[in-house]
């Protein structure tokens, strides 16, 4: 990992942002900018609401059986639908035009300090994004979307005018009252933990909603596929709370294939361990690595293994 | 209707909308998704109708696989892998693609560049994008689409070898080759 940089002012980035794909790019290790890029193809709304309104008369007809009467029917729906969706279009373009959102992106080994309108601090992991909205307002809006990791100091909402700050994943939803805490959304067994204040954790475990609320030095480690165990809280050390933003890394009976998971999401590197023994193995303590390479190196030393890194095919092979 | 496609939720968080059922959530994911599905698929058709068959045939299938497909992180690759798919079997079952399927059969669609779609980072160079048009429909037909999915549809290489159906690897080679023979090209006729 990168040193993290020096606090940066919340700062405006479309969310289609070219600056994103060129870091990305060469984050892919190609310097391949080239001197044109495409034209956007717009079309109109009338084609896409025409399209959307074919789609939908379709969905509808196989979903139903066919019989005439029916189809009659079908007709007749699909000439109130294209009513509905007239006055539906026409009620939203009255009304003010929904907040557009930016993404700050990270790419693999690189870390980031935001700070949002309402002094909330965002430190945001490798191979993660932060989308939050452009026109910021602490009453409506402290919603944020994450992907993969972030650490979140969040200013008080119990001030008044300041609403909930919520962050919002693809699995969960963590609600915060002013607090410190940790959310890692990279694997399908997302975790929060929290170093103070109190939050909420909103989930679906079998499609059936569930909720949460931890308090601090707890780590709660959800089961929302299939693959995950069950949802479990676990006791952290407060000051192991996303200790990755010191370059730390706090291994409590985590396995090498942990580890590897871990490599993989943050770095982008495949770890592939062969050795039936080895992926067994597994690892108490602490590690300081600024980056990868002292970590492969940290690792090294502290299993007595050897690791290949590959920079052409991403991976890294270990090694009894 | 504006305001649809400027209010960009997430296109997963819409993508799992789908998988409650919401009908709303897919209406969100094909306006945020309708014009380069469609621009994408004229360029490997050559029809803007069929274009449009594919598009809309897209959507279904989306809908009916839904539940077995289950949670998606890279949405919008997967809406171009299925779309390509259909675009494929279009070929294949079409009329008009029997004439292009020896082609087809060992190569994949082909993309025809037109200079309406180039946009040059310097505005005197503008008279430039015939000549970069040239230039693009000479590259090879993979070559072709990895450059418009990466410079035109902004994808990453990661989803374009899940798109194409090739590996990772195969995706940056082809994408060098191209960047490679462009730079070449532009040297000689003072583009930088």
């Amino acid at each position: 990992m990168e040193k993290i940089s020096k606090p940066i002012e919340y700062k405006v980035v479309p969310i289609v942002s070219k600056a994103i794909n060129i870091n990305k790019a060469m984050n892919e290790g190609l310097d391949d900018q080239l001197p044109f890029s495409g034209k956007k193809r717009t079309v109109t709304t009338e084609q896409t609401q025409y399209s959307w309104n074919t789609i939908v008369s379709k969905l509808h007809q196989a979903q139903s059986v066919e019989s005439l009467a029916r189809r009659n029917w079908l007709r007749f729906a699909a000439a109130a639908a294209v009513v509905f969706f007239s006055v539906f279009i026409y009620q939203k373009l009255m009304r003010p035009a929904t907040p557009a959102l930016q993404t700050i992106a990270t790419g693999y080994g690189e870390t980031r300090r935001i700070k949002l309108p309402d002094q909330t601090v965002v430190i945001l992991n490798s191979n993660s994004s932060l989308t939050i909205p452009t026109n910021w307002n602490n009453q409506n809006s402290r919603k944020v979307w994450l992907s993969g990791e972030g650490y979140f100091e969040v200013t008080k909402s119990n001030l008044p005018g300041m609403a909930n700050f919520i962050v919002q994943t693809a699995t969960m939803q963590v609600k915060v009252l002013g607090t410190k805490f940790n959310v890692n959304a990279y694997s399908n067994q997302p975790t929060v933990a929290l170093k103070e204040g109190s939050v909420e954790v909103t989930y679906n475990e079998q499609s059936e909603k569930k909720m949460v609320t931890i308090a601090p030095g707890e780590l709660v480690k959800l089961n929302v596929s299939e693959k995950s165990t069950p949802t479990q809280i676990l006791p952290i050390e407060t000051t192991h709370v996303a200790d990755w933003t010191d370059n730390a890394f706090h291994f409590d009976h985590t396995t090498l294939v942990e580890i590897g998971e871990m490599i993989k999401n943050r770095y982008g590197y495949e770890v592939i361990i062969e050795d039936e023994n080895l992926r067994k193995r597994n690892i108490d303590g602490h590690l300081h690595a600024s980056n990868l390479e002292e970590l492969i190196t940290a690792l090294e030393v502290t299993f007595n293994i050897t690791i290949q890194k590959n920079e052409n095919n991403k991976r890294l092979l270990v090694l009894p | 209707m504006q305001t649809d496609t400027k209010d960009i939720v997430p296109l997963q968080l819409l993508w799992d909308g789908v998988l409650r059922n919401e009908e709303e959530a897919l209406r969100r994911l094909h306006h945020a998704l309708y014009a380069q599905l469609l621009h994408y698929a004229a360029m490997l058709l050559q029809d803007e109708n069929l274009a449009e068959d594919v598009v809309q045939e897209v959507f279904i299938k989306a809908w009916a696989v839904r539940q077995k497909t289950g949670k998606l992180v890279h949405v919008k690759a997967w809406f171009y892998t299925l779309l390509r798919r259909r675009v494929l079997n279009q070929l294949r079952n079409n009329k008009q693609g029997l004439r292009r399927i020896g082609l087809l059969a060992a190569q994949g669609p082909d993309i025809e560049f037109s200079a309406e779609d180039i946009i040059m980072r310097r505005e005197q160079e503008a008279d430039r994008r015939q000549q970069v048009r040239d230039l693009l429909n000479q590259l090879p037909v993979r070559q072709k689409e990895v450059i418009f999915l990466k410079y035109f549809k902004n994808l990453e290489y990661k989803d374009i070898a899940n798109i194409m159906g090739i590996n990772y690897q195969s995706v940056v080679n082809l994408a060098y080759k191209a960047i490679s023979f462009l730079k070449a090209a532009w040297k000689n006729i003072g583009i930088q």
